[in-house]
């Protein structure tokens, strides 16, 4: 494709997929465009998932994981091999990035006017237009939450990671997590609660 | 505290289990041109350390055994240029005094007791030496 500079270290594609992330950024730092290829298909859309989950703004979400990748590039040469997860340090990266977009546009107005609308509103079957008000309605529910609660339950129940990385990620101990977690899933039964049967759960 | 009645606080839960899950099945696709922009700064990155390649002062050192010369090595020991400074206005003060030297000064020492027979030997007025070579002229 565009970037056809591909296997200019020798090493065999098949090869670098199988190695782990810290070993691919190894790669990227003394050169290989193959290694970065890797990385921007395995890590580029869990860092613009994440940050669309804590921001709720597909557009700005699209900034932060440009702009966290763009810090994955920059600090690979100085990687320390095995301090931390290259998801760790990236889904903690990413995560500071939103909550200071949010601080600094908090300062015109509330961070409610920030909730996504959907991002694509091609109207299809029902059951799709179901899933997409049902996506909406945790968005929403999510944007109500306070930072930290909403990063917790977004890391453990949506990314699905465990409370031990959470806790890396977050810099808390895992009873911080576990309570960030508790208290979130209950703000939004709180929000949600109301909302049963429109969003169609009202029979199940 | 569970109620299992319907609509209670269970099914409520049940509901928010059921959105995370969703929500963790349906990962959101990356805007187009995200990846490319990604890759393109990857790149960028790794053309500009290319080019950089930078010499530091370690790398100096460790290369070709280089160390820093005696001027350096006495101005990190005083503490830099400022030290340096403060060295110099002393030696020019301690210059002027031997030459120089006020009578105040003399005068203190020999009341608190300092000049003895021996130390008047270095109490020589230095000005007095050059009149008597000029005499011998």
């Amino acid at each position: 494709m565009e970037y056809a500079r591909g296997t200019m270290t020798g090493m065999a594609l098949d090869a670098l997929s199988d190695c782990d992330d810290e070993t691919l950024l190894a790669h990227y730092a003394a050169g290989d465009a193959a290694a970065a290829r890797l990385l921007t298909a395995r890590l580029g859309p869990r860092v613009f998932s994440h940050a669309a989950r804590l921001l709720g703004d597909a557009a700005e979400a699209e900034d932060v994981a440009q702009e966290a990748m763009l810090r994955l590039w920059r600090i690979a040469p100085e990687w320390r091999a095995g301090e931390a997860q290259v998801s760790t340090w990236l889904y903690r990266v990413t995560a500071n990035l939103c909550i200071d977009r949010k601080r600094r546009a908090r300062g015109g107005h509330t961070a409610l006017d920030a909730i996504a609308e959907p991002a694509d509103p091609a109207p299809s079957a029902a059951g799709q237009l179901q899933d997409k008000a049902r996506m909406q309605a945790l968005d929403e529910a999510l944007a109500t939450l306070p930072d930290r609660q909403r990063q917790a339950v977004v890391l453990r129940h949506i990314e699905g990671l465990g409370n031990p990385e959470i806790a890396e990620i977050m810099e808390i101990s895992t009873e911080a997590v576990e309570s960030l977690t508790a208290r979130g899933k209950r703000a939004l039964a709180a929000a949600l609660a109301g909302r049963r049967e429109d969003l169609g759960y009202a029979d199940d | 505290m569970r109620m299992t009645r319907q609509g209670g606080p269970d099914d409520t839960d049940r509901m928010i289990d059921a959105l995370l899950d969703q929500a963790r099945a349906t990962p959101r696709d990356m805007p187009e041109g995200l990846a490319a922009r990604m890759l393109r700064d990857a790149y960028d990155e790794q053309a500009a350390r290319r080019d950089a390649v930078p010499v530091t002062a370690p790398a100096r050192q460790a290369v070709r055994g280089w160390r820093p010369g005696l001027w350096r090595q006495f101005l990190d020991a005083v503490g830099g240029y400022p030290s340096v400074a403060g060295l110099a206005s002393v030696a020019v003060f301690g210059v002027f005094i031997g030459i120089n030297t006020p009578d105040l000064l003399t005068q203190g020492a020999t009341t608190l007791g300092l000049t003895t027979a021996s130390t008047d030997l270095y109490m020589v007025d230095v000005a007095s030496v050059w009149d008597d070579l000029a005499a011998e002229q």
